[in-house]
């Protein structure tokens, strides 16, 4: 059962991703006869695994969505955006369940009264009747539960505070699913009072049908309702459970989502191909171990030392080829795409911006992204801060970007890519920007810098200090009219992962906050390139080229410097003035690293280049971790640490 | 060793379905993940049974179905979902040559798989052993090489199609006698061939118990309500019994015979958990004989495994009543009748496209 | 069979469940007919309705849930706690 559970919590997260997908697309107009099928059968597939488990209430709440569905592709196609509302709703609740279920094994306690209600919405969007009451829903008490009280005065005063209320009017063909409601009655726990009577007057002997219950019983009892619906968890359109124990105006305790977003899932689906490949190379490894017994018999044989030497090597080279191999395939199985934590943060997106009344434009790109597993599992909440940011306090209002020139429609970019070693996701807007003046000025009054340290800072670096711990509360933020709340959050996050985050914002443009993450701890090639008397390494994916100029090739171009390559003007660095160090070198030739960041080809000049190796990089940390232009150091063979240089953060 | 292709989307129905099978011992199963790839296992695989489940990305179970009813015709059980939708479908898919269908497995399967899995496996065993209607099979190979496109059934008929005629025909006079029908596997064929070979003033109502699911009924009164020229309802509240109509028990629960007053109603009754089928053959008939006299009933039992109604209907005749039973060669498993038939319980044995004349005869000569 | 008529009484004895509905529905159209819930340990709701529709008098003294609570409500007379749902 284990094992089938699991592939349940797999197979249904992918269903709600893909039903989820179908839905957005529907709300953006797509065709919607072709995404209206592929929801309703996503919907309906997981209804089905949904059934076999003990979820009585996702269950009866997928059925009213694969109603709702059903009915819209009987139609040929439509559904009202209250309908993909409705719907949206529901697959996020059961992905939130998904989640409960694989940290505890349980739906949440709220579930029943939870799918009663979303199925009624649900309901109600398919033009049917809205249903079951949800009485247990609202503050205010159903009359019923009065009268009850009141009809059973004596024994509620002589029971605890604590009661609940409970009405179960069941099904009138109850009995052909084999329900007994007497059963279930004096199963009740706590019983305090009870009454059972018609629900509709008796009908004659002659004219009775003794198969149809005709029966409605009331309760109270003194257990908890949690306990009550439980009991009653298979028939929550049924009962009505209503807690009598708190009175109006006190809160209810807050329910337990499960949002266990940290708690990521253990479990990883791998496409076969990458399990044949590592069996693969798990069979080119037996036979190169097989060579290893072969040449100690060649070596207990007298054979030529300088040969067996030479073999030797060969079959070390050939292992070392298998293991980065393996290494790397092990890796890959661990790189998930950033597709479900974009999808469900598109959905905060658009329950954020309905809830402030911001009309906004999504653009999601480069979701398919790969990333270590680990990692995809807990970026979502620091991108859902930085999301949350973007929209509360980036975007305007439209009668403001109106009076901008701007289009009305704010426009919220979520965008990742792959670069070098790293995962970029980039959050940016097209609203209001940061205004760097008055980050300094509270970042003053917050203490963080003085004012002679606040001033010296351009206004690029100035707006980086909204990450720093204690910058501002909400209230301030917003004033700001810029972003910071839970940006020193952010921050901490990604340095978690081993990643930066940075932010860029232009007044009246918009702002982007960029996470820069390591991609895996997969092995990295890094060039060694030798500075200021110290080496350093630089990951070889960004280095386009290695080449040696003269000097005198070398042109100024107004303060810099530039050189030509194959007709082409490429902007001329060196690493030594890059990273502060003093330049000694003055050899006639110049070594040159053709690198590419993003930004068109540069050439940085350094003065020796090493080895080119792969090595396990480490994300940095300690006294380290704050360095910038660094993004990690990793070990020698000779046990000397070299700092790993992100160039794109050098040259700045 | 029994071949046993299981085609369906949800890798955890797969597994599902693949580990009840497998436990068995005697079953190699393959698995097909949409219509298009079980039709390339239907060549390679070559099963002797295939279960197919209806809705599916590509390649719909429905069309697939249709597929290899026309290019490798092999047994298929429908894996249906226990909806009205689902239903309908299933219907249909009898129609174009499924053997049986087994309800898609739900409720906490920690719980039921023990008494769920028996039954799909039993199932499934006598659908691998059924016997497939060579004539279907060659209108539909007609009809590809044709080229024409599925044929249209008749799906839900809409109320206002069945019921007008229905209350109409109600009205016929009350009847000297019932004829009851019981029939589980190929049972939907085989009620088509019954029924429809019967003229709308046939003189006995006609009670009929086929095993099903509660939600399969429904459509099935349905389905045959619209292609013959009787009235056909199936029985929720307690109905009194008139000519010139069929009453279908409702799945999952049992029909009984009740007198109330002069007047005999069909009831629905919960399933007693002392009858194994449900809708309970053996239950109906007994029902019967309690309050009809054994020479104003006739017993017809049709294609079905077990032996659900071989008992009652033996007593039946015992008493005096007539009773008729699907023979050998046409039932697609003959258990259920083989059993009447065994026990000395049937007067008449007859093959399918007989059984309606011989019922049309016995019933005018009481 | 734990629904069982002597002497005009009718005797629900143990667990009286769904299937025996019909059986007492048959009971209790006999005339001046009583119900003997003593040996009763648990009454289906099936059953119930039909005694609380029924004007038959209720005999015994059954124990559990069936005596403490339920009894009150099985008589077809209004009942004390005037419940119309």
């Amino acid at each position: 059962m284990d094992e089938l559970f699991e592939q349940f919590l797999i197979e249904g997260r992918e269903l709600i991703a893909r039903g989820t997908e179908d839905l957005l697309a529907l709300e953006a107009g797509a065709d919607a006869a072709a995404r209206i099928d592929s929801a309703f059968r996503a919907v309906h597939t997981l209804k089905g695994s949904v059934a076999i488990f003990d979820l009585a209430p996702m269950a009866a709440m997928l059925h009213a969505a694969e109603d709702l569905l059903g009915a819209a592709r009987g139609r040929g196609g439509a559904l009202g955006s209250e309908a993909i509302r409705a719907l949206l709703a529901c697959l996020d609740r059961c992905d939130q369940w998904v989640d409960a279920l694989e940290g505890s094994g349980v739906l949440p306690p709220d579930a029943p009264r939870e799918a009663v209600r979303i199925a009624n919405q649900l309901a109600a969007c398919d033009g049917a009747d809205a249903g079951a009451s949800m009485a247990g829903e609202r503050g205010d008490r159903p009359a019923w539960v009065d009268a009850l009280l009141a009809r059973h005065a004596d024994a509620v005063s002589a029971a605890p505070s604590e009661l609940v209320v409970l009405r179960y009017t069941p099904r009138e063909d109850c009995f052909f699913s084999g329900d007994d409601p007497l059963a279930l009655a004096a199963a009740i726990p706590g019983l305090v009072a009870l009454a059972v009577g018609p629900r509709e007057p008796w009908p004659t002997l002659a004219d009775f049908d003794p198969y149809r219950c005709n029966l409605e019983i009331e309760a109270i009892s003194s257990a908890p309702a949690t306990e009550l619906r439980q009991l009653f968890r298979f028939l929550p359109d049924q009962v009505e459970i209503v807690d009598v124990a708190r009175r109006v105006g006190e809160a209810v305790a807050a329910p337990a989502t499960g949002d266990s977003v940290d708690a990521g899932s253990r479990t990883i689906r791998v496409d076969a191909a990458q399990i044949d490949r590592l069996l693969d190379l798990i069979g080119e490894l037996v036979v190169a171990k097989n060579k290893f017994a072969h040449l100690a018999a060649e070596a207990e044989r007298g054979a030529e030392p300088a040969v067996l030497a030479g073999a030797i090597r060969a079959a070390g080279a050939t292992t070392d080829r298998l293991v980065a191999g393996m290494h790397d395939a092990v890796m890959e199985v661990r790189l998930v795409p950033l597709t479900r934590v974009f999808r469900r943060l598109s959905r905060m997106v658009r329950d954020i911006s309905a809830r402030l009344g911001r009309d906004l434009d999504l653009v999601v790109t480069g979701e398919e992204t790969r990333i270590d597993k680990a990692l995809a599992d807990s970026l979502f909440e620091p991108l859902l801060h930085v999301v949350r940011n973007a929209i509360d306090h980036g975007a305007e209002s439209a009668d403001a970007r109106r009076a901008a020139g701007k289009p009305e429609r704010a426009r919220l970019t979520i965008a990742a890519r792959n670069t070098a070693d790293q995962i970029m996701i980039e959050i940016a807007d097209d609203g209001a920007g940061i205004d760097a003046d008055r980050v300094r000025r509270v970042a003053v009054e917050r203490g963080i810098v003085d004012l002679a340290a606040a001033d010296a800072l351009d206004a690029a670096a100035a707006i980086q200090l909204i990450f720093a711990p204690g910058f501002s509360t909400a209230a301030e933020v917003t004033e700001i009219s810029g972003r910071g709340v839970g940006m020193d959050a952010v921050k901490a996050a990604a340095e978690r992962f081993g990643g930066r985050v940075s932010v860029a914002s232009r007044r009246g443009e918009g702002t982007a906050v960029t996470l820069r993450l390591p991609a895996t701890a997969a092995l990295t090639t890094i060039l060694i390139v030798g500075c200021g008397g110290d080496r350093f390494a630089i990951p070889f994916d960004v280095v386009a080229e290695t080449i040696r100029i003269r000097r005198e090739q070398v042109k100024p171009v107004g303060v810099a410097h530039a050189f030509v390559l194959r007709h082409r003007t490429i902007p001329l660095l060196s690493l030594a003035d890059l990273l502060g160090l003093p330049a000694e070198d003055q050899a006639v030739d110049l070594k040159i690293l053709v690198v590419d960041t993003g930004n068109g080809p540069i050439g940085i000049a350094v003065e020796e280049f090493g080895e080119r190796i792969d090595v396990m990089l480490r994300p940095m940390t300690g006294l380290l971790a704050n360095m910038p232009g660094v993004s990690g150091t990793t070990l020698l063979g000779d046990g000397s640490v070299l700092l790993v240089l992100d160039l794109g953060e050098v040259i700045g | 060793m029994i071949r046993l292709l299981i085609v369906d989307d949800s890798p955890l129905m797969r597994r599902l379905l693949g580990d009840i099978f497998e436990a068995e011992g005697d079953f190699a199963v393959a698995f097909a993940r949409d219509g298009a790839e079980a039709l390339d296992r239907l060549q390679s695989f070559a099963p002797d049974v295939v279960t197919l489940d209806i809705n599916m990305p590509r390649m719909d179970g429905i069309t697939c179905l249709d597929r290899i009813m026309v290019e490798r015709p092999c047994p298929v059980v429908m894996v249906s979902a226990v909806t009205e939708e689902g239903a309908a479908e299933t219907m249909e898919a009898l129609q174009l040559g499924a053997v049986d269908f087994i309800p898609k497995p739900e409720g906490a399967v920690s719980l039921e798989i023990e008494t769920l899995a028996p039954r799909l496996v039993e199932k499934v065993r006598a659908a691998a052993g059924a016997r497939l209607k060579s004539s279907l099979r060659l209108r539909d190979r007609v009809r590809a090489k044709a080229g024409l496109p599925r044929r249209p059934l008749p799906r839900r008929v809409s109320p206002s199609d069945s019921k007008i005629p229905a209350a109409a025909k109600r009205k016929g006079p009350t009847a000297d006698g019932i004829v009851l029908v019981g029939t589980s596997t190929g049972g939907p064929q085989a009620l088509d061939a019954l029924l429809t070979g019967l003229p709308g003033d046939f003189p006995w109502p006609i009670l009929v118990a086929q095993h099903m699911p509660a939600s399969f009924t429904g459509a099935l009164a349905r389905r045959l309500g619209g292609i013959c020229a009787l009235a056909v309802s199936e029985v929720f509240t307690p109905t009194p019994v008139k000519a010139g109509n069929v009453y279908i028990a409702r799945g999952d629960a049992d029909m009984i015979l009740r007198r109330q007053g002069s007047i005999l109603v069909a009831a629905a009754a919960p399933a007693d958990a002392g009858y194994r089928w449900h809708p309970s053959v053996d239950r109906l008939v007994r029902s019967a004989l309690d309050i009809v006299s054994a020479d104003r009933l006739v017993g017809v039992l049709m294609t079905g495994m077990g032996n659900d109604g071989a008992a009652a209907m033996t007593e039946l005749r015992r008493r005096g009543g007539r009773t008729l039973a699907e023979a050998e060669e046409s039932a697609i498993v003959w258990g259920m009748p083989g059993e009447l038939v065994k026990a000395g319980g049937a007067d008449i044995v007859a093959p399918l496209e007989q059984l309606g004349r011989q019922l049309i005869q016995t019933v005018a000569s009481l | 069979m734990s629904i069982t008529l002597r002497d005009k009484t009718i005797h629900l004895e143990g667990r009286c469940g769904v299937e025996e509905a019909e059986i007492l529905l048959g009971h209790l159209s006999t005339a001046d007919v009583r119900v003997d819930l003593g040996g009763c340990e648990h009454l289906h709701a099936a059953l119930a309705q039909l005694l609380m529709a029924a004007p038959v008098p209720i005999t015994g003294e059954p124990g559990g849930f069936l005596g403490t609570w339920l009894l009150p409500f099985l008589s077809a007379q209004p009942n004390p706690d005037g419940n119309t749902g």
